[in-house]
């Protein structure tokens, strides 16, 4: 028979318990406070740390004004970021937005990233603390997670530009030159890839409308090395335009391997991977006439509702901070603090998830990106925002190695075409 | 002819997947013990040259034999310090040894590096290709593969014509019988362990050439060393060679028929061979 000692499996687990309860208890007190948590998601390295290159600069400029505190419904808020890095992994997303829900306990998120947003949304809808995400095609934020435009979701949303007004833009800038409309295209296999390469409302649909023939180049996994098979594909098919989604380590190595197997097509227009002037920088003389899609530039007649800047001035106090040329994530990122505090300063009570989220869904902000309007939206949860087409052109000697030409505004009224898209085998 | 152009692709790659399994098999054929760090050596060595090129500034020609010989002199002193101590007739205390290995170099790679892609930068000899026929051959693929063999050639060469070769397969045949005739197994072992990492920071270079790398790249690397030769034949120098270019050409292979299956088809081969063919294809050429 066992004796009763004072140190019993139960007694342990009991008393363990207990002071979890207890060492857990200051985010109660916390709760009752005046100081806002934001979570902040964002992608400082991996595949994508690009994206997120500008966010720790852009952070320290939205503290400037965050610092003094917000008032909201005459009580003065402090406001608390806490940051957190995805490194561009899915698996990591979910983990950073458990952590900051769960255990920092933020009063909304923010999220820069695509894989972040799909993955911390579920969260965010469960958890019942409102979130905002960006930098992600708006169909595979939402188709991805098994929902449609007149479902929504109860507490996420994004603002983003849809995968059809890019995939026009690509076939608008194609049709701007002589090719024999045959185009090859590859696609990454994450869900922004995957929205892509959809065959009913992606690219094989939009090309085959526009009459264009396709050279099926298939889906690649992460870690593909090795191109040649899409490469002599295409160069079998006769495709002289190139086309997919991906980042530029997959385009760097499949470029070079286009160059050694003798592929030369007149366009490559590859979602994703031409965002940054880095990106072009690194492929050398080749990265000369690249095509893409175009988020934001310096020339968008737009201002900041946080900071007065105008989008000329958000570039150049970026170059001057950080000695870089500016980019495309630039806007999106400050755009995103942007509806943020807006939806806090609306709420009324910013401690009161769903008065936030009531805030969210009745947001019309004109932002550094354009208006970005949840308030009547014909897709529940999500602000459609502009997309333009361009191409990277080598300067001769000039401030940047390579400057973005606008060849494109049909989905992007508010910013003026420059030039015509030009073949490459006529850019030498 | 499309089918020749991916045939030569995959030769070209398979050269370097050779390269792979050549360090780890030399390690298994005199030590009989596997190393699970040999992926972490290959990548480490990546970045070593990484940092060394782009943020040093030192030309690629001198970078590569500096990180050559420095990752000889980590092999042999790991040997000598560390792997050495626990060799025995159990093979778990090296096995736990390099795993552990492996997991504290990875962490030190993020730590240091992040995990950004990062590559090593070969200029206008990354597109270069010379025309044969009707297909064009990139010429960096074809100096890799022209290494690789090279580098097959002349370690056998050395093993079979050297006082070196011949203490090395006489510590291979039987370690303690080696010790009456005068050699030192620990040392040949540090040599060995030396190669392999030389040989392993060789294929992460390339790797870092050829494409772009992050700290997370050594594991997969890993697995492809070890299908190479267990394809070929474990403890074989020319399995190495045969696994290696047999994988390769059916790695492209596959992505050619099916661009989305990643590396099936070479998992797919590593079983057919595990069921038909356990020795592995080059095995009753073993050294041992």
């Amino acid at each position: 028979m066992l004796t009763k000692s004072s140190l019993t499996r139960r007694s342990v687990l009991a008393s363990s318990a207990a002071s979890l309860g207890l060492l857990s208890a200051p985010s109660i007190v916390r709760a009752a406070s005046r100081d806002i948590r934001i979570g902040y998601i964002t992608a400082l390295s991996g595949a994508r740390a690009e994206f997120g290159e500008s966010d720790p600069w852009m952070l320290e400029q939205v503290k400037k004004i965050t610092d003094s505190g917000l008032n909201i419904g005459g009580h003065n808020y402090s406001v608390e970021f806490v940051v957190k890095d995805n490194q561009s992994n899915a698996n990591r997303s979910a983990a950073v937005g458990n952590e900051l829900i769960q255990r920092e306990g933020v009063d909304l998120l923010l999220v820069q990233d695509l894989d972040a947003s799909v993955a911390t949304g579920e969260m965010s809808d469960i958890a019942g603390i409102p979130s905002i995400s960006t930098m992600g095609p708006w169909q595979a934020w939402m188709f991805g997670r098994g929902s449609n435009p007149a479902q929504g979701f109860p507490y996420s949303f994004t603002f983003f530009w849809g995968v059809e007004m890019a995939m026009q833009t690509f076939t608008n800038l194609w049709n701007q030159i002589d090719t024999n409309k045959v185009v090859g295209d590859f696609y990454f296999d994450n869900p922004a890839g995957q929205a892509f390469a959809n065959p009913e409302l992606g690219l094989p649909a939009v090309m085959g409308d526009a009459g264009y023939s396709r050279v099926d180049g298939g889906m690649f996994q992460f870690d593909t090395q090795d191109f040649s098979a899409q490469v002599s594909k295409f160069k079998e098919g006769n495709a002289q335009i190139v086309t997919g989604f991906g980042f530029p380590p997959n385009w760097a190595t499949f470029w070079a391997q286009a160059g050694q197997m003798g592929f030369t097509p007149e366009a490559a227009t590859f979602a994703a991977a031409f965002l940054f002037p880095s990106a072009i920088e690194s492929l050398g003389d080749r990265g000369n006439g690249m095509s893409t899609e175009v988020w934001w530039t310096p020339n968008m007649p737009w201002t900041s509702s946080l900071t007065g800047q105008s989008a000329a001035q958000l570039a150049a106090d970026w170059e001057a901070a950080s000695g870089k040329q500016w980019a495309q994530t630039l806007g999106y990122s400050h755009a995103l603090f942007e509806t943020g505090i807006a939806a806090l300063k609306n709420s009324g009570d910013p401690k009161n998830p769903d008065a936030v989220r009531d805030a969210i869904a009745g947001l019309n902000l004109n932002t550094m990106v354009g208006p970005v309007n949840w308030a009547d939206t014909p897709i529940k949860n999500v602000a459609v925002t502009e997309v333009a087409g361009g191409q990277w052109r080598k300067t001769d000697g000039g401030k940047h190695a390579f400057d973005l030409v606008i060849n494109d505004n049909g989905f992007a009224p508010s910013v003026d075409v420059q030039d015509q898209l030009i073949p490459l085998s006529k850019l030498g | 002819m499309i089918w020749i152009e991916t045939l030569i692709n995959g030769l070209l790659l398979g050269g370097l997947y050779a390269l792979f399994g050549l360090g780890l098999s030399l390690i298994f054929g005199v030590m009989k013990i596997a190393n699970i760090a040999h992926g972490e050596m290959a990548i480490g060595g990546a970045f070593l040259a990484i940092a060394t090129a782009n943020f040093i500034g030192l030309p690629l020609v001198l970078t590569v034999p500096i990180i050559l010989l420095m990752a000889w002199g980590f092999g042999f002193a790991l040997q000598m310090a560390v792997i050495n101590r626990v060799l025995g007739s159990d093979p778990m205390p090296p096995l736990l040894m390099t795993f552990g290995l492996s997991i504290v170099v990875q962490n030190l790679l993020v730590e240091m590096f992040g995990a950004d892609n990062r590559s090593l930068d070969i200029g206008a000899l990354g597109t270069a290709s010379i025309q044969i026929g009707n297909t064009s051959l990139g010429v960096f693929p074809l100096l890799m593969f022209a290494i690789a063999l090279a580098l097959f050639g002349a370690l056998h060469w050395s093993l079979h014509h050297t006082r070196w070769g011949r203490n090395l397969r006489a510590t291979s045949d039987d370690p303690e019988i080696v010790g009456m005739m005068g050699i030192d197994r620990r040392r040949v072992f540090a040599m060995v362990m030396g190669l392999s990492a030389a040989l392993a920071a060789l294929s992460g270079m390339m790797l870092a050439m050829r494409g772009s790398i992050t700290p997370f790249s050594g594991g997969e690397r890993l697995l492809i060393a070890f299908e190479v030769i267990v394809i070929g034949g474990l403890g074989s120098i020319w399995g190495s060679l045969i696994g290696g270019l047999v994988l390769g050409i059916v790695h492209v292979i596959g992505l050619r028929l099916d661009p989305a299956s990643g590396p099936l088809y070479g998992h797919l081969l590593l079983l057919v061979i595990l069921l038909a063919k356990p020795e592995g294809l080059a095995g009753k050429a073993r050294s041992r």
